[in-house]
């Protein structure tokens, strides 16, 4: 039986066994391949995806748990061009081998959506999930940053929308 | 000028489409074959560097890029001599071919923090040719001299500025040109980007999903496998019964392969979740017996009565004997490379030949040993590298390939292997456990009389010319032949001792014995290879002597190294970035210095304490690489190499019980994560000389810094990898 959900604000459906974990759902029935497989246990982050907006491991959500919910994986996550988690993470030079750059910021994105001006005790509570074997940490500390200041303006531009 | 016909293996071209295609072999000797990208039935000659009728500039990669910035350095190279934004090259990794093999080596093999420094000319002469010989075109079409036309903004102009053209317009007319027997390089005060370009050529595909690593490719009908390992080292598949994995949804086959038992199915987790309905029987085979208590006892064994091989004796032994002696036993274990990326490999096996695609460190060897592998001419197997989620010495080792060709073979159908995590963790290739019995003879003066010392450890590379030195013989020669080399290697192999047989400092004697001890362990190349533990020993060892001495460590060293070398200028300017004396209230330091790859790097290490708790508050490096090409992908690859330092000396511990590693996932292998990694500050050093190293050497001395920090700190010496934050 099918199961569907939001996939980067767009219907979709898979026909996969319902215990499958998404991130394979992801990676081989939808062809969407950012999302990265590390551990298979939710030890990495490589996989991180938002699941309705709330960073989730996708290599250890079955595909049941998405029915009806909204997914963004990292291919979905800038609406227009890039994302200033994007932008900020090419500025700072962040990624080396890249692998785990897409669960890299995805769980900064969930991080930045909660909490626009993150200290680094909250970036380290938000990111330390989330393993890198090339030692970018450092870069991805000064990325957040640099993108919760790009995001000020249109956060403020926001708040005074009608 | 660079003169060109000492090589002789410049090669020219035209391509379709009237493109300029123009090679340089890096290895340099004889004829070859054709470059490998050949199109059916056209002759059209692959290279570093081609330029196309459309303008597109092509540099074709040979080396790895897994995350050390590779394709960054050579595209700025390039760029450098083409006037032209590095961002602006495509690229291409190269197939396999000898006129892409390093010059040290003439292996495609990536390691040995050997890319740059082994392109720093070749790939600059290949640029300033094609510049060259596009200058001369523009010039004859312009009716001009070839000095009044220069290349900038990725464009040939006139000097004045009155005409501009692409480089695609020129490049027919610049193929039928005859190849400039030398050409003039960018003088070093012309560089616009060569030490100061930042920006990586691979950063927007790495944060937009994009970029396409082995475990992203995916063929037309191709089937996904997973194979079950015997867990027990050297051991073999005595039985199974696959019956019920076969039942199981989805699922294509369940044989034996590649000494274990595939299973393949239309889907990974299909596949995974067959796998464990598998009924398998393992024989434990020769190491059976095997823990790492025994590897440590018979370490110390081979300490205490094994004969070792002199590597160095310098000086003279003292007549005096000594009032006091320092003496200590280091010990490291075994560790796991563990990239991010877990192994796997694509496969496509039919009657014309195979093709792999992969993430590898070394795809001419890889070629060479599916060849083998699968009893066809290295010819007939092409090898697609993709980008490398890590290495770090891992993907030189090429198992997963073979394993992949094998399993897609035996099921007809294009596979694509993938390794699990807990795959990856247990059957690695291991950095060795070592462990190294120092000691230091004090006079009643208080002067040192001499240091001595005693390693024993594996030999890596007769361990890897056993597994990868096959690839190098023809099909009909037994792969036992290899035995016989790696015996020869073994009796030369430096990997035993590197980084502690080279003490740097002057001394009135020193002698270093290796020994080698095989436990049958996997083992291969990890980040820095020998020097990863030797560095932790020697300078360790030299921070126990300053202390037993009385002298503070960083003076120690100086006054034993000459004022103009590049270990004390590296020491200097670690100790003013890091105020080595005066550290913040509540802080203390330690020091050390290492070199490795033709680099010298030199690291301070910041603990404070709190309650019987230590914590690394800030890791400042110096170092002098020779040229810097790219000043902040040199940053990086400090920093990249000093989290992983921090990761093995804090956490790395790979443990044996029944010739099985114990480990499995990063729950019981940990790494170093976002909350415990500490400020890196990185001085790089100026010099003229030709670009070193930089992946590996910035590696070897975070350890020793740290647990002389910690000694500081606490007043307890930890001899043991992994330390101990208390």
């Amino acid at each position: 039986m099918a199961t569907e959900f939001m996939l980067n604000g767009k219907p979709a459906r898979a026909d996969a066994d319902a215990q499958t974990p998404l991130l394979w759902v992801l990676r081989e029935d939808l062809e969407l391949t950012g999302t990265k497989f590390g551990c298979g246990k939710g030890l990495c982050g490589a996989c991180t995806v938002h699941l309705d907006g709330t960073p989730v491991r996708s290599c250890s959500l079955p595909l049941s748990l998405a029915a009806g919910r909204s997914i963004t994986t990292i291919e979905g996550l800038a609406v227009d061009g890039l994302h200033p988690l994007q932008r900020a993470w090419i500025d700072a030079n962040a990624p080396q081998c890249g692998y785990c750059q897409s669960g890299q910021i995805m769980s900064a994105a969930a991080l930045l959506a909660t909490n626009p001006a993150p200290t680094d005790a909250d970036i380290d509570a938000a990111m330390s999930g989330n393993i890198c074997r090339c030692g970018t940490y450092p870069r991805i500390r000064i990325a957040i940053k640099r993108a919760a200041e790009l995001m000020k303006p249109a956060a403020v531009a926001a708040e005074v929308q009608p | 000028m660079n003169n060109l016909s000492r090589r002789g293996f410049l090669k020219v071209a035209g391509v379709a489409g009237g493109g300029l295609v123009l090679g340089f072999g890096l290895s340099g000797c004889g004829e070859k074959a054709p470059w490998p990208n050949l199109e059916a039935g056209v002759f059209q000659p692959n290279a570093f560097l081609q330029v196309r009728a459309d303008g597109t500039v092509v540099l074709t990669v040979a080396k790895a890029e897994m995350g050390q910035g590779v394709t960054t350095g050579f595209a700025t190279l390039v760029a450098e001599e083409l006037g032209m934004d590095p961002l602006a090259l495509q690229l291409a990794f190269a197939e396999p071919h000898p006129d892409y093999g390093d010059p040290e080596n003439q292996i495609m093999i990536t390691g040995g923090s050997s890319s740059l420094k082994g392109a720093w000319t070749p790939l600059r002469e290949a640029a300033a040719t094609v510049r060259t010989m596009l200058l001369t075109a523009a010039a004859s079409s312009w009716k001009v001299s070839a000095t009044d036309c220069v290349v900038a903004g990725g464009k040939i102009r006139l000097r004045d500025g009155s005409k501009e053209g692409g480089f695609g317009e020129f490049a027919a007319a610049a193929a039928a040109l005859p190849v400039p027997q030398s050409v003039s390089l960018t003088p070093a005060a012309q560089w616009t980007l060569i030490g100061k370009h930042g920006a990586r050529v691979d950063a927007a595909a790495k944060v937009d999903g994009s970029a396409t690593f082995g475990i992203d490719v995916k063929l037309p009908g191709m089937l996904t496998a997973v194979l079950l390992r015997c867990p027990h080292q050297g051991g073999s598949l005595k039985s199974f019964d696959g019956a019920r994995a076969s039942a199981a949804p989805g699922v294509r086959s369940v044989f034996a392969c590649a000494g274990g038992v595939a299973v393949i199915a239309d889907r990974y987790w299909s596949a995974r979740s067959a796998a464990a309905l598998v009924d398998v029987q393992w024989e434990k085979g020769p190491l059976a017996g095997l823990d790492s208590a025994a590897i440590a006892r018979e370490q110390t064994r081979h300490l205490d009565e094994e004969k070792g091989k002199v590597v160095r004796e310098d000086g003279n032994a003292s007549t005096v004997a000594p009032a006091r002696q320092v003496k200590a036993e280091y010990s490291v274990p075994y560790l796991a490379h563990a990239t991010m990326e877990p192994l796997n490999a694509v496969a496509s096996v039919t009657a014309e030949g195979a093709e792999i695609w992969t993430g590898n460190q070394a795809p001419d060897v890889l070629q060479g040993l599916v060849a083998r592998a699968l009893g066809l001419p290295g010819s007939k197997v092409r090898v697609h590298t993709t980008l490398l989620g890590g290495g770090f010495g891992r993907r030189c080792m090429l198992d997963f390939a073979v394993e992949a060709a094998l399993v897609a073979k035996a099921a007809g159908a294009p596979v694509k292997l993938v390794w699990s995590r807990e795959d990856d963790m247990q059957h690695d290739f291991y950095r060795p456990s070592a462990l190294a019995r120092l000691s230091a003879d004090i006079a009643a003066d208080g002067s040192l009389q001499g240091v001595e010392g005693r390693i024993v450890a594996p030999s890596i590379y007769s361990l890897m010319a056993k597994e990868i030195g096959p690839s190098m013989l023809p099909n009909w020669m037994p792969a036992g032949v290899m035995a016989g080399a790696a015996a020869l290697v073994r009796s030369s192999d430096s990997t035993i001792h590197e980084g502690i047989s080279a003490l740097p400092y002057d001394l009135p004697y020193v002698r270093m014995e290796s020994l080698e001890y095989d436990p049958g362990v996997r083992s291969g190349v990890w980040r820095s290879v020998g020097h990863s533990q030797n560095a932790f020993f020697a300078e360790a060892f030299v921070d126990e002597i300053a202390h037993a001495v009385g002298e503070d460590p960083l003076a120690f060293r100086l006054k034993r190294l000459p004022a103009t070398s590049r270990h004390a200028k590296a020491l200097q300017a670690v100790a003013e970035a890091a105020g080595w004396g005066k550290p913040s209230a509540g802080r203390v330091q330690g020091i050390a210095v290492h070199e490795s790859f033709g680099t010298v790097v030199a690291e301070v290490v910041e603990v404070s304490s709190n309650a019987g708790k230590s914590r690394i508050e800030r890791v400042v490096c110096a170092v002098d690489c020779g040229t810097v090409v790219n000043p902040d992908v040199v940053r990086m690859q400090v920093e990249s190499a000093v989290v992983f330092a921090l990761s093995a000396a804090l956490h790395g511990q790979i443990t044996i019980r029944e010739g099985a590693v114990e480990q499995s996932n990063f729950d019981t292998y940990p790494v170093l994560r976002m909350n415990e990694c500490p400020p890196i500050e990185v001085v790089l050093i100026a010099s003229d000389a030709a670009p070193s190293g930089i992946g590996e050497p910035p590696t070897p001395p975070l350890a020793p810094a740290l647990a002389n920090a910690l000694f500081a700190a606490t007043g307890e010496r930890q001899r043991s990898l992994p330390l101990s934050l208390g």
